[in-house]
């Protein structure tokens, strides 16, 4: 099955981060952030080719504490976890081929 | 009489092929050249790239675009494109990644095939420049920003430090003023170079203080900004800092067309004065050319003069087509 970009709250974060076997990509995104709009359909592709991956979108003004707690100042941040942790944050906007060499040189790692 | 209509050179099997026109970026400059070559029924594409709207979409207020005060960039951005779409100018998210010249006129390719064309219009603008200072890259995204329109709401209530003189760095100064609890603007003149009504907003600001004739050094802290080091005219200054805004000019964006047209110092196309490359059949508009003003006014202008250059050359180069 294809997979999608989902959209989750803050509430949710902690769970789907804490799943060990699959690499997850959580999107830090905002309403007012232009490169987060553009970034946005280039993971809804991402999505739905990169089958190792799992894609969610959280809005940091609906997670502002748990933004705060992951030291998140710049929107959009892009955190990557495998086995539960987190194992790379990408900062600002990237086209959908060069995020998919990054993802693809840094799953298992 | 030339045959300059897509369908009859074309062959728009998906979107990469043949056009009249193909215009590298999709920000002010190469969204009213697509508007004024599509107006001249010229077949016209424009590689958007990854920024559409270019840094034009990036700016929150527009003050200074004639007839439309208070402007939204990215408002403003959208609507320049769908003016072009409506015209007949096709807008693809391909970018360019080298352009050569070929028997067909230019050959550019993109990340989504190549695009040929006689005609070629270089606007793919300018991307800011980094100050390459210690703890710049590594607090990037932790403090350190390139974009006070995308970051400014992550420092309500906190300090920040705006690094720059000229219009940007003030602009956005007086953005973040609407957030920050101070905003801290360093500068390594003794006057701004920004426009006098932003600089004297600026300085009139209780939010805003500027430190004159200094440079930063040194960008702390561990998991986000801590503090600055300043080199000043009174010897090395630390301040405490959640934020440090970059804005100290830009790097045009040229890497593809190196070889194809003669490129400044600075890395900008050099142009005769208006949009002529140093390669007949080549136009430059905007932010990519070296010239004084960068302006979302002074890029549409620029990219009406690209399509009415565009449309004269084929004119006289009906063999080109």
């Amino acid at each position: 099955m294809a997979g999608i970009l989902k959209k989750i709250s803050g509430k949710e974060l902690a769970v789907v981060t804490a799943v060990k076997d699959r690499n997850v990509l959580v999107d830090f995104s905002a309403s007012w952030c232009g490169p987060c709009r553009m970034l946005h359909p280039q993971l809804e592709q991402l999505a739905a080719e990169m089958a190792g991956w799992d894609f969610y979108e959280i809005d940091v003004d609906e997670a502002q504490e748990e933004a705060g707690k992951l030291g998140i100042r710049s929107v959009p941040t892009m955190i990557a976890y495998s086995g539960g942790r987190e194992i790379e944050r990408l900062v600002g906007f990237r086209d959908k081929a060069s995020l998919k060499t990054q993802l693809s040189g840094i799953a298992g790692k | 009489m030339i045959g300059l209509v897509a369908g009859i050179v074309g062959q728009p099997s998906g979107p990469a092929g043949r056009r009249d026109v193909v215009i590298a970026g999709g920000g002010p400059a190469g969204l009213t050249a697509a508007l004024y070559s599509a107006r001249y029924r010229l077949s016209t594409v424009v590689l958007e790239g990854y920024q559409p709207g270019g840094q034009a979409a990036l700016t929150d207020r527009i003050d200074n675009y004639p007839g439309v005060p208070g402007a939204r960039g990215h408002e403003l951005a959208s609507l320049m494109r769908s003016q072009a779409v409506e015209a007949g100018a096709e807008i693809v998210p391909a970018r360019a990644v080298r352009s050569v010249h070929s028997e067909e006129g230019f050959a550019t390719e993109t990340d989504s095939g190549t695009f040929e064309s006689p005609v070629l219009v270089i606007a793919t603008g300018a991307a800011p420049k980094k100050l390459g200072v210690p703890g710049e890259e590594r607090l990037y995204g932790r403090g350190v920003s390139y974009c006070a329109t995308c970051d400014a709401p992550f420092f309500r209530g906190r300090r920040v430090l705006v690094v720059g003189g000229g219009d940007s760095a003030v602009k956005e100064a007086l953005h973040l003023a609407g957030y920050a609890s101070s905003v801290t603007v360093v500068h390594r003149r003794d006057a701004l170079r920004a426009e006098p009504v932003l600089a004297s907003k600026l300085l009139k600001n209780p939010v805003c203080g500027v430190i004159w004739n200094s440079r930063l050094l040194e960008i702390r802290g561990g998991d986000g900004v801590e503090s600055v080091l300043l080199e000043t005219p009174g010897g090395p200054r630390e301040l405490e800092m959640d934020g440090v805004f970059v804005y100290v000019g830009r790097r045009a964006e040229t890497d593809p067309f190196r070889g194809l047209v003669e490129l400044g110092d600075d890395g900008t196309v050099v142009t005769d004065g208006t949009v002529r490359t140093s390669r007949e059949g080549v136009f430059a508009a905007g932010d990519v050319t070296g010239r004084e003003l960068r302006q979302i006014i002074t890029a549409a202008a620029d990219g009406a003069r690209a399509a009415a250059a565009a449309y004269d050359y084929l004119q006289h180069h009906p063999a080109a087509v």
